[in-house]
């Protein structure tokens, strides 16, 4: 028997236990080594998203509609796909601006509007009532379910909500003590998150204890409980999509209020962003929280399945399931654990909920008020906080606590939770669209926020305070004033939706058009303009905050900026803020100095850490004499970013240019080096090759005129070597004009039409006496019909000479044999000239083409030709489109082969086409 | 010469990855997409049958199977960290 005591006395030990933790995580944090700077306490924290709703509730509701529970995880899995780029994002623009609440988030980007801080604020906690009221009724109910089963029969509604009350009232004592026990109300919570993560463990353990209980102790597996389901009870709608109210619209509605719940209701921002110690935590917590929500969820239809096993429907709530099935088979000390899980999931959910709120009622809401209104000049402010944010978290728990009193009985758990995950929808576009579109203005988020909210309120929020009888129930059925167009189900007759979707329809159509639009047709303050560039491109921007200091405008005195500081944070902060401004600033910080615009903007960031941007703002302007916003500082500073910008983008442009340019350059300079280093070789071989004859000629003329004496018959001789040495030397200064000239393309090519075996007839006649001479076998084939080429005859006729003489030259005197071959064959004419010389050895062949490269035989050492003979031909061949090359044949010797392309108009028979 | 110029580059160029942060945002916000796709109508109703698989219903096979898939591809393209230069930045110990 679980006496009433032993439930309140492990009650009350388990909350002092989260506080030890909190204690001690506050401790570490102190001494400087956090605890839960690391990814895995940052997932488990966020877990917090995992309440009341998710413990008792997803039972409950996959009880009614199968898979309508999973939507609300399903969703947050997505939208974790894009934390890397969304959530870091946020993360690093809180972190720039001391952002300490979603409120202040959006209030920063919309030009510190202390208007819309307020508006979010006040969306924030209506929104969220319901939400707290879901936990006081999951903590009061899991109560109720222990107490009934020690004591059968005892406590009625009566009970149930004093229950909650007091419930409420010890949460609110334990809000307070985890998130404001500090003076210094500006710091992250650290010993919160460690405690919040905490106790997400203990939810996980506790929910997959009894989990695993029901499918294999209970049951035999998931196999037989899913048969004897089947069997036992009609549950074959639970295991498909029909049973879910609304169908798929309602999942995709469900979907995406949960993708924007897990980023923006308050307390998911709060833990997301503003507790965040590392963006690099993100990296992790992107895929293991979605594994985490997968592992609680993975035993809730198991355990919706047993439920209805067991009892009768209706005999009991289908949300209390986790704690009827151990109570059902008498394991107490599995129960007791199991209302600890749910303790933990709901009392997590309100402390960091509160403090969230809390923050933002006080910074956004009360704190502007009460400045505009001039009634803050007490001079310690830190306290008047701290009361003000304690009783902010009182405050927020007793609407909720309303909230419960007034529905508590006719919703289930997910359905009222739904409400309030509508409400945080509510804040996505005007963040989504505010941190990637800089045109997203204040009156455009003013009227997107408000529109929202007023559709939100009157389609879910009205409908729900119908049914606890405050207003009428005709004022949901059939509509206000009985007109069903005005139903708050079904406005406009529309009624294709279930209530959740109708309104996330219609107020996201409102709140998105109404952003859009009305930012697309107003214009944007100064400051606002300057916040929406800076918020947009938060990666881009080198030092933060630096464009503020020109903004400030007046001026003031260090000892007045130093007297508001201490007034809000405390003396010992405010000094030691203004050591480690001059710490990194080259300024002496007497009283009686000025206070340059730098210092004021450093000191507005640092108050924004405790009151928020918006109040921050107002604070620091009322002490400065003089208009606080410069426009002049304003259009400098755009200014002189446009300018900066396009400098660079001008600098770029001229490097990339200068970059083609050197490339450019370089190869030029390499072709040109290598054209010198030619040009010199050149010049030395043609040199080389002039004095060889030159010397000879000398050396036989200075004989022939020294020795007066010498025959006749020497004498001609002698004079036959001169004679021949010069014709070289004519020969050799030839070919260097005609190779020049070609090579310069100063050469008058003179084509006509000819036939190629003509050529090769002129070349024959040419060396007949030179193959005579050496007795060279000459041999021919051509085809009968002519072939027909365009060409330049006397240099083709030279190519052939040139080919033939070589030919001629390197076979042996009485055994050569040349033989000649031309063929057409595919539109190409051929020419190949055969010889048993010595053959070409393959690495020499592509070089003797080159300039000057002399074909050397081994065995005689000297060359023979000049060594351009064969490059002339090379060009002479490729100026008429053709190939020249040389290749090994059936004799040993060489062929020397070329190929230009027939006449166009003819074909290879000689007749015109 | 041009040749032999762009043989040289444009492999290197190919085979020099994109830094990582751009591809890694292009392949999550594709898991996004991928992720509503199956997650939804109609491929849901391609699902909805009654018939189970090894005694669970097909449909609460599938959803825990694509959900675990996306936490699965999710865990990989997060995987290491962005190449970032030596000099750059020192990490933050944590």
């Amino acid at each position: 028997m679980l006496q009433h005591w032993v439930i309140l006395v492990v009650s009350f030990g388990y909350l002092s236990l989260l506080f030890a933790v909190a204690y001690y995580g506050d401790k570490r944090a102190d001494a400087g080594r956090s605890i839960i700077s690391n990814p895995y306490i940052y997932t488990f924290s966020i877990a917090v998203y995992c309440t009341g709703w998710t413990f008792y509730g997803s039972v409950g509701r996959a009880a009614a509609t199968g898979v309508g529970f999973l939507p609300v995880y399903l969703g947050p899995t997505l939208a974790a796909t894009v934390w890397w780029l969304v959530l870091r994002k946020i993360i690093r623009l809180s972190k720039a601006n001391n952002i300490t609440s979603i409120a202040d988030f959006i209030a920063s980007r919309y030009g510190k509007s202390a208007v819309i801080g307020g508006l979010v604020t006040v969306i924030s906690i209506v929104g969220i009532m319901p939400y707290i009221a879901l936990q006081l009724k999951a903590i009061s109910a899991s109560f109720n379910v222990l107490f009934q089963y020690n004591s059968a029969g005892a406590g009625g509604s009566g009970f149930s909500h004093d229950t909650a009350l007091y419930i409420a009232l010890v949460l609110a004592v334990f809000s307070i003590l985890f998130g404001t026990r500090h003076v210094d109300v500006t710091e992250r919570h650290e010993g919160m998150v460690a405690a919040i993560a905490f106790e997400s463990i203990v939810k996980l353990l506790a929910f997959s204890a009894v989990g695993i209980f029901v499918t294999f102790t209970v049951f035999g597996g998931p196999a037989d409980l899913f048969q004897q389901a089947a069997d036992a009870v009609d549950t074959a709608h639970l295991m498909s999509m029909d049973s879910l109210p609304g169908g798929y619209a309602a999942w995709l509605a469900l979907t995406f209020i949960s993708m924007t719940a897990i980023l923006f209701l308050p307390r998911q921002f709060q833990i997301l962003v503003v507790e965040n110690v590392n963006e690099e935590h993100v990296r992790t917590a992107s895929w293991l929280f979605p594994l985490y929500l997968l592992a609680i969820n993975l035993f809730v239809l198991p355990i919706a399945l047993g439920g209805l096993i067991f009892f009768r429907v209706g005999s009991v709530d289908a949300d209390m399931f986790v704690l009827t099935l151990p109570l059902r088979v008498e394991e107490e000390a599995l129960a007791l654990f199991v209302f600890i899980g749910g303790l933990s999931a709901a009392t997590g959910m309100v402390i960091v909920e509160t403090v969230a709120l809390s923050t933002m009622l006080c910074n956004d809401l009360l704190m502007p008020v009460l400045l505009r209104l001039k009634l803050l000049r007490q001079d310690d402010m830190g306290k008047l906080l701290l009361v003000m944010r304690r009783g902010g978290i009182l405050l927020i728990l007793l609407l909720g606590y309303l909230y419960f009193r007034l529905i508590g009985e006719s919703y289930a758990l997910v359905s009222i939770g739904l409400v309030s995950f509508a409400a945080a929808a509510q804040f996505a576009p005007a963040i989504l669209l505010g941190i990637y579109w800089k045109g997203a203005s204040r009156r455009g988020a003013l009227a997107g926020l408000s529109g929202g909210f007023i559709v939100w309120a009157y389609t879910l929020l009205l409908p729900s305070f119908a049914r606890s009888g405050w207003i009428p129930l005709s004022f949901v059925e059939p509509g206000p004033f009985g007109m069903s167009a005005l139903g708050p189900y079904h406005l406009f007759d529309l009624t294709a939706f279930d209530p959740i979707t109708h309104s996330v329809f219609w107020s996201m159509l409102v709140n998105i058009g109404l952003l859009v639009g009305v930012s697309l047709f107003s214009r944007q303050e100064a400051l606002e303009q300057l916040q929406a560039a800076m918020f947009v491109d938060v990666y881009k921007k080198r030092a933060t905050g630096a464009g503020d200091a020109r903004l400030w405008h007046g001026k003031t005195q260090v000892s007045d900026l130093k007297g508001l500081m201490a007034r809000m944070i405390g003396p010992e902060r405010a000094e030691a803020a203004f050591l480690s401004y001059a710490a990194g600033h080259p300024i002496e910080l007497r009283d009686d100095t000025q206070a340059d615009e730098s210092l004021i903007a450093f000191m507005e960031r640092e108050l924004a850490g405790t009151v928020g941007a918006a109040s921050a703002r107002v604070m620091v302007s009322s002490i400065i004499e003089g208009e606080a916003l410069s426009i002049d500082g304003l259009m400098k500073i755009l200014d002189e970013t446009s300018q900066v910008i396009e400098y660079s983008h001008r600098l770029e442009q001229k490097s990339r240019e200068l970059e083609a340019a050197t490339g450019e350059l370089k190869r030029t300079n390499e072709r040109l080096k290598e054209l010198d280093r030619m040009k010199d070789e050149f010049v030395s071989t043609i040199s080389h090759e002039l004095r060889t004859p030159l010397t000879s000629i000398r050396a036989f003329s200075e004989i022939l005129q020294d020795d007066e004496d010498m025959e006749p018959q020497q004498r001609q001789q002698l004079l036959r070597i001169v004679v021949k040495e010069t014709e070289r030397l004519t020969r050799l200064v030839n070919q260097v004009l005609d190779f020049t000239k070609i090579e310069s393309g100063a050469y008058q090519w003179v084509r006509e039409k000819l036939d190629l075996a003509s050529v090769v007839r002129e070349a024959l006649a040419a060396t007949s006496q030179l193959s005579q001479n050496r007795n060279i076998t000459i041999t021919q084939e051509a085809p009968d019909s002519p072939v027909v080429v365009f060409g330049d005859k006397d240099r083709l006729v030279q190519v052939v000479i040139n080919l033939l003489s070589n030919a001629i030259k390197y076979c042996e005197p009485g055994r050569g044999r040349v033989h000649l071959m031309l063929s057409c064959n595919a539109g190409e004419a051929k020419l190949e000239v055969v010889d048993n010389g010595p053959g070409i050895e393959p690495g020499e062949r592509e070089l003797i083409f080159e300039k000057f490269h002399q074909f050397r035989e081994p065995s005689k050492g000297k060359p023979q030709g000049t060594g351009l003979g064969l490059a002339i031909c090379k060009t002479i061949i490729e100026n008429h489109n053709g190939r020249i090359w040389v290749d090994s044949n059936q004799w040993n010797g060489s062929s020397f082969i070329f190929t230009i392309p027939i006449m166009t108009g003819y074909r290879c028979d000689g007749l015109a086409r | 010469m041009k040749d032999t110029k762009d043989a040289v580059t444009r492999p290197r160029d190919e085979g020099r990855a994109i830094p990582g942060v751009k591809r890694r945002g292009e392949r999550l916000i594709g898991l996004l997409l991928a992720g509503v796709v199956l997650l939804n109508f109609p491929l849901l109703s391609v699902f909805n049958g009654t018939r189970p698989v090894f005694g669970i219903p097909f449909l609460y096979l599938y959803l825990f199977s694509v959900w675990i898939l996306i936490i699965g591809v999710m865990a990989l393209i997060l995987r290491d960290r962005p190449a970032k230069p030596a000099a750059d930045k020192p990490e933050v110990k944590e």
